[in-house]
């Protein structure tokens, strides 16, 4: 999967996770940035990521993540080792 | 698109009902957790108007992700919930407290959203006991339900299969203990079988272990989703909401095959797999009625022919006696099904329609959204468990005051879905998107015309029967017309269903044939037909249609055919019709016929 590809589908998340269908994610965007982007978000957005690219996170990785950029390297590492 | 995208549309084009009613159809056990989360938003916002039920949640672990997927399974249930989410892991503090917030919130119903940890060590017996003492405080201070979830054997057995001897720990104490819940339980309180939910849904992916480290999810999230739907069905019993009353069809459904055409000795039933998968599905519906929830059948067939399987085939498990109305005529299904409603006293909403047949599914749900309707397979071998999935038939015992709020709910139900009136079938038709390709009888349709002309025994003006070579015959003859229709619409594709043959005699053209696939009843295809027909007799410069109804024993549906569509009673027992004066009939079919005439 190339990088565009990878964040145009977790955007899609980020949009059904918010309900908002205009927002647009960075990779420095942090969960600070986004109102609602709490616990349960996280977990959302996790679930999702697993449901959609196929991927399983590890229990460390769950709550390790800073930004959007270290989300999306974190899928790409799985995708890339699968 | 999936469903939840066309509710969102629907939603956002102010179309509130028709968005409420594509959510709760498209609501599965198979839509993702994500995609439920975002249903939930959407059913938050298409709930008002609903009767609130209050509802205190008693958790032992994390519920934040579970009440919204409460709160859109209970609206799918058709109500609205008001929660009260009770701290962290104090139910039994909650409950023991008089003054606790649960009590104050004076919820209807309260559900202890227990699991296997929580069972303290010890005896089976003690246990058991400690919980039923829970219910009853809980039950008798808040005056509500009390629903509680039963114990989740987990996957991880340390001492192998030794581990189900165990009365002290491990998997055999807490079968034990779940086999405690279910007797102590009754008297308003209900067990949601968590158990038998986590089998189902397969134990290794029911609980995921990351989870519960990381923030205390007792479940996985597609679990959680599914024991979600089935908390808002034992709920839903709980208030006195679950349906009562299986409206059955009978072609198709009950048995393989279709009485009117193949007789009652035709049907398939014992001896055949597909009749054994017949029968099974028989046996479940018995069993539905053993326990209470009355069966009624709901056909297009003639009465007397539609009750022959039940006196002539001693293999048939359902017997007439076990239903409590039965419908068999050539009326429209939602018509129908009020009139069994109003036989029966009770509410639409009360009635679960099962049917072999899509368009007839698609016409229920327009004319009576009340009425749930199951999507069945195609093959009956998943009948069963396609009806058992919805958990339309839930019970648990309910309070005096509760069973006769439901009675009076349904009454009223009753009342106001008589007052509605009949269906406006044309804008139905309309909306069933039906195209229809027609022209004449073709070289690679040989096979199945013949077998149409052969098999149709109801929709069929003259039962005259022709075999390969004759049909063939017939294309090749200048003075024969012939006509094969093909339906399709946005839930299937018919195929080849009709046939038409006439004959060019003097200055008329005689209908020699007219028949029709009993599937395809009611869509105006008929109408299609003679639009061709007469099209065909004015190209010919024919001065008159005639035709001839030749009665037979099954043959009733074609009866009043003729005179229906203008053709007047003539003293040598013909049907005639003066092409000068005959007007087209209107038709809710697109044609799409490569030549259309």
């Amino acid at each position: 999967m190339n990088p565009q590809e990878l964040h145009d589908r977790l955007q899609e998340i980020f949009r059904q996770v918010f309900d908002s269908e205009t927002l647009m994610i960075r990779d420095e965007t942090t969960a600070a940035e986004i109102e609602g982007w709490d616990s349960l978000a996280q977990i959302n957005l996790v679930v999702g990521a697993e449901e959609r690219f196929g991927v399983r996170f590890q229990t460390a990785e769950i709550r390790s993540l800073k930004n959007v950029g270290e989300f999306k390297r974190l899928i790409a590492g799985k995708l890339a080792a699968s | 698109m999936s469903a939840l995208t066309e509710a969102k549309a629907l939603a956002a084009e102010g179309k509130k009902v028709e968005a409420a009613r594509r959510l709760r159809d498209g609501l599965s056990s198979r839509m993702s957790y994500l995609d439920q989360t975002s249903a939930a938003k959407l059913a938050d916002s298409l709930s008002e108007g609903l009767p609130p039920v209050r509802l205190a949640v008693l958790g032992s672990s994390t519920t934040a992700q579970l009440l919204p997927l409460l709160r859109l399974h209970a609206f799918k249930e058709g109500f609205r919930l008001e929660l009260y989410d009770a701290p962290y892991d104090a139910y039994q503090q909650e409950i023991l407290d008089e003054k606790s917030g649960l009590y104050a919130f004076k919820p209807q119903a309260a559900l202890l959203y227990v699991n296997h940890r929580d069972a303290r060590p010890g005896p089976a017996e003690a246990e058991a006991e400690r919980w039923a003492a829970l219910w009853t405080r809980l039950r008798e201070r808040a005056g509500c339900a009390v629903l509680t979830n039963n114990f989740d054997v987990p996957v991880e057995r340390a001492w192998g299969n030794l581990d189900a001897a165990r009365t002290d720990a491990g998997l055999g104490r807490l079968r034990r203990l779940n086999a405690l819940l279910a007797e102590k339980a009754g008297a308003g309180v209900a067990v949601i079988d968590v158990e038998h939910l986590s089998a189902l849904h397969g134990k290794e992916s029911w609980h995921d272990p990351r989870f519960w480290h990381h923030s205390r999810q007792a479940m996985s999230f597609d679990g959680l989703a599914r024991y979600a739907a089935e908390a808002a069905a034992v709920l839903a019993a709980a208030l006195g909401r679950s349906r009562k009353c299986l409206v059955l069809d009978l072609d198709n459904t009950l048995w393989g095959g279709v009485v009117g055409d193949d007789g009652a000795e035709g049907l398939e039933l014992a001896g055949s797999p597909n009749g054994e998968a017949h029968l099974e599905f028989q046996r479940y519906v018995k069993e539905l009625g053993r326990r209470g929830v009355l069966l009624a059948v709901c056909s297009k067939n003639e009465d007397e022919r539609a009750r022959e399987p039940f006196k002539k085939r001693p293999d048939m498990v359902l017997k007439l006696e076990d239903f409590s109305a039965f419908v068999a005529n050539w009326e429209d299904k939602a018509t129908n099904l009020r009139s069994i409603a109003a036989q029966l006293n009770i509410g639409l909403d009360a009635l679960v329609f099962v049917d072999d047949n899509a368009g007839e599914r698609e016409l229920v749900r327009r004319f009576c959204p009340e009425v749930a309707v199951v999507d069945l397979p195609e093959d009956p071998a998943g009948f069963s468990r396609a009806l058992d999935a919805r958990r339309f038939f839930e019970t648990v015992s309910v309070s005096k005051e509760d069973a006769r709020r439901a009675a009076h709910f349904q009454a009223e139900a009753a009342r106001e879905s008589l007052r509605r009136g009949a269906p406006d079938l044309a804008s139905f038709l309309k909306d069933l998107e039906m195209s229809a390709e027609a022209g004449p009888f073709t070289e690679p349709d040989v096979a199945r015309i013949a077998q149409l002309i052969n098999k149709t025994n109801q929709f069929n003006l003259t039962t005259r029967r022709s075999s390969e070579p004759e049909v063939r015959a017939l294309m090749a003859d200048p003075a024969a017309w012939t006509l094969a229709v093909r339906l399709r619409d946005r839930l299937g594709d018919y195929g080849l269903i009709s046939a038409v043959i006439a004959r060019r005699s003097g200055s008329a053209f005689e209908i020699d044939t007219w028949l029709m696939s009993c599937r395809v009843l009611g869509r105006g295809v008929e109408k299609l037909a003679f639009n061709r027909l007469l099209a065909a007799a004015r190209a010919a410069g024919a001065k008159e249609l005639v035709g001839r109804y030749l009665p037979t024993a099954k043959n009733a549906p074609v009866k009043e055919l003729l005179p229906s569509l203008g053709f007047a009673a003539a003293p040598d027992g013909a049907w005639r019709l003066s092409v000068a004066g005959a007007k087209p009939q209107e038709v809710s079919i697109r044609d799409e016929s490569p030549r259309a005439a």
